[in-house]
């Protein structure tokens, strides 16, 4: 017998059926499964952008607000330059169209072991939590989010949604379907494992910042 | 890993005496429950979202094997595979077969409780295979060679001294004493390994019939690089930690952090389903989930079936009293405190760990905090009433209930025994009211005194009243 038979038989035993379910109670479970149904949660208030800074603010993510798209080359720059980074940033794809300073040198691709800093878009942020979802694609690896010390953001303020099941719609809306690696990510990498005391940096960024463009 | 929860006195009472062990209880227990009533107290919907996430798990148990193949078959449509492990030693073949067929030189490990329970990494070992924990707890306690003490904190134990001593050992000198210092290093040695693993092994902490997916849960990003870097990604959990749709997983995510460490949700919430697309830049080429049994399709159709609604934060440990003065090692296995002393029963035997469920005050704090509304006192009474009804158990406790029993029944010899055996204990008390010591019962009177009775049996100052009320 196959595991997945001796594991299904003993569940259905234990439930006491030795049958699959029955058509009807199928229906029922895939009509609750088309309705996803929500379940209580906490409130947001109404400021869905300050709310997210709030949230952000508490866990130590930086934002800067800009403008417009045109301004994100010289505010990456300048962010570099205030915390005495080189002059060097791996972008994802998605971001070769903004027009980068002379000055930056920029890779375009996945994160290599030496990569101080990243840039990268992002399909949503969640006001809930002061998070920012990211979704892994040919335009957008994964990679950039994890292996860098600094990683910069690019949020639209209408990519701002109130709780993870607003994210949920997001990500299912996505060109080409859910993606095989959705990153819901909160703040600088963290570890509490010596002695229970906070430290940044464990293995991901030391530093996440949020360009929130208008 | 051998079960030494026999031991469970033994090892308590080393465990009281360990001054380093005490500081670290201490500190722990002081943080995990103040962060946790802080961020609760933000959350005025907070009973609600717990009972909706008892009745949506219920409502998973219920079904369980539909939506068990619901799940496989959203994993093979987005290019993964999934594996059913029975028991441990399935889920360990599988998993050595799959490292194997890679011609996997190195492995590295996010943090998986089920690894632990299946005893993975001595199976690797085995098999000639290099594995490094990369969750920096769980790295210390590898270099340490010892299990884990917490099920979110596994390092809790140890002091920054003895990182310290274990990090110049491993990585050689100089050494380093402060704690940023200790944390830089193990990033630097670690990120290497992460380059140069062929495979990614994690857990999950719960998985998504709808989607197919799994969602990782950590604070650090070790599981992310073990999912993104190696060529191969292998997932190993357990048939329990499945919810049916996106939005159940939203109500676990909510409850899982803020009963865990007091955040409202962990720095990297991340959603895995398959491998990587032709066209990406990084990702895995492989997707492999082992779906791990090991007696939970058993606890399905026992009184254990609460049980399964655990969702590993954490909280029942972190507020026991019992745990909370031995930690974890003392348990013996993989699974400390509450959720450990029903867990453990259940998948290495009673009569292994004949002492875990009394190991318990029945002071319910477990149960208030536990997220999943998981009567966790309750599910030790029974473990302790399967004990007596399978005549395990020492003889002299047996006895000794067996004469109460006998004697409890019977209200008029009752009483006629306890009436004299009162008033002498009451005479003897004297002026101080307590007994320090008793002949027969040094253990218990050496942590604790007992009260005198004061006068008369209840039944005697009863009759008494009754009496003069008539009169
Ligand atoms: S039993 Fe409850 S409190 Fe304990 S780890 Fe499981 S879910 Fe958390």
């Amino acid at each position: 017998m196959s595991g997945r038979d001796q594991i299904i038989g003993n569940i259905r035993r234990s439930l006491g059926r030795d049958e699959p379910l029955a058509e009807q109670q199928v229906a029922a479970l895939q009509s609750r499964e088309a309705a996803h149904r929500q379940h209580a949660r906490p409130q947001v208030g109404g400021d869905l952008v300050g709310q997210l800074k709030k949230q952000m603010a508490r866990v130590q993510m930086t934002v800067t607000e800009l403008g417009s798209e045109a301004e994100l080359g010289e505010a990456v720059a300048e962010y570099l330059r205030e915390h005495q980074l080189p002059a060097n940033i791996s972008i994802a794809p998605e971001l070769q169209h903004v027009d980068w300073p002379e000055a930056l040198e920029v890779h375009a691709g996945a994160a290599r072991s030496e990569d101080l800093s990243s840039v990268t878009a992002c399909i949503c942020a969640i006001a809930e939590t002061g998070s920012i979802m990211l979704s892994a694609s040919a335009s957008s690896p994964a990679t950039l989010r994890f292996m860098p010390d600094n990683h910069m953001v690019v949020l639209c303020r209408a990519q701002v949604v109130s709780h993870l099941e607003d994210a949920w719609q997001v990500m299912r809306d996505q060109p080409g379907g859910i993606s095989r690696a959705v990153h819901i990510n909160t703040g600088p990498s963290r570890t509490g494992d010596v002695e229970q005391v906070i430290e940044i940096g464990a293995h991901g960024p030391r530093r996440m910042h949020v360009f929130l463009v208008d | 890993m051998d079960v030494r929860s026999l031991e469970f006195k033994q090892r308590s009472v080393i465990a009281l005496d360990e001054p380093n062990l005490q500081k670290a209880l201490k500190q722990g227990k002081a943080g995990f429950q103040g962060n946790r009533a802080r961020a609760i107290d933000l959350v005025p919907e907070w009973q609600q979202i717990r009972s909706d996430a008892k009745v949506m798990k219920d409502h998973t148990l219920e079904n369980l094997d539909y939506y068990l193949l619901q799940y496989e078959a959203a994993v093979e449509a987005n290019g993964g595979k999934v594996h059913w492990a029975p028991t441990a030693a399935d889920a360990n073949r599988i998993i050595t077969e799959l490292v194997t067929n890679a011609e996997a030189k190195l492995v590295v490990k996010g943090k998986s409780m089920v690894s632990e329970e299946v005893a993975l990494n001595s199976a690797l070992e085995a098999a000639g295979v290099q594995t490094v924990e990369t969750d920096l707890g769980e790295y210390i306690i590898q270099l340490a060679g010892e299990p884990p003490s917490h099920i979110i904190a596994p390092a809790a134990h140890k002091t920054k001294e003895q990182v310290s001593d274990l990090f110049e050992k491993a990585h050689g000198g100089p050494r380093i004493e402060d704690r940023p210092g200790l944390v830089t290093q193990a990033r630097h040695v670690l990120r290497e390994k992460f380059m140069t693993a062929d495979i990614g092994i994690t857990g999950a902490n719960l998985f998504i019939a709808e989607s197919g997916q799994h969602v990782l849960v950590t604070n650090e990003g070790n599981g992310d690089l073990c999912s993104s870097v190696p060529k191969v990604q292998i997932v190993i959990t357990s048939i329990d930690k499945i919810v049916p749709t996106l939005e159940d997983a939203a109500a676990t995510i909510r409850l899982l952090a803020r009963s865990g460490t007091g955040q409202h949700i962990s720095n990297y919430t991340s959603l895995y389903g398959g491998p990587k697309a032709a066209d990406e830049l990084d990702g895995p080429e492989q997707y492999h989930v082992v779906l791990v049994d090991n007696g939970r399709s058993t606890m399905l159709g026992n009184a254990f079936r609460d049980m399964l609604r655990c969702i590993r934060c954490g909280a029942c440990m972190n507020h026991c009293p019992v745990y909370g003065n031995v930690g974890g090692h003392a348990y013996g296995w993989v699974y400390p405190g509450p959720m450990g002393s029903v867990l453990t029963p259940n998948m290495v035997g009673l009569e292994q760990t004949m002492d875990l469920p009394n190991a318990c005050t029945m002071n319910g704090r477990c149960a208030e905090v536990c997220p999943m509304s998981i009567p966790l006192p309750d599910l030790l009474r029974e473990h302790r009433r399967l004990q007596f009804q399978r005549g395990l158990g020492g003889k002299v406790a047996r006895g000794t209930l067996a004469a109460w029993a006998a004697v409890a029944k019977k209200p008029s010899i009752y009483q006629t025994l306890t009436r004299p055996a009162v008033k002498v204990m009451s005479y003897f008390g004297g002026k101080s009211g307590v007994y320090k010591t008793l002949p027969g019962l040094g253990s218990w009177t050496s942590q604790r005194d007992l009260p005198a009775p004061q006068g008369d049996t209840f039944m005697a100052q009863w009759r008494k009243q009754q009496k003069s009320k008539k009169s």
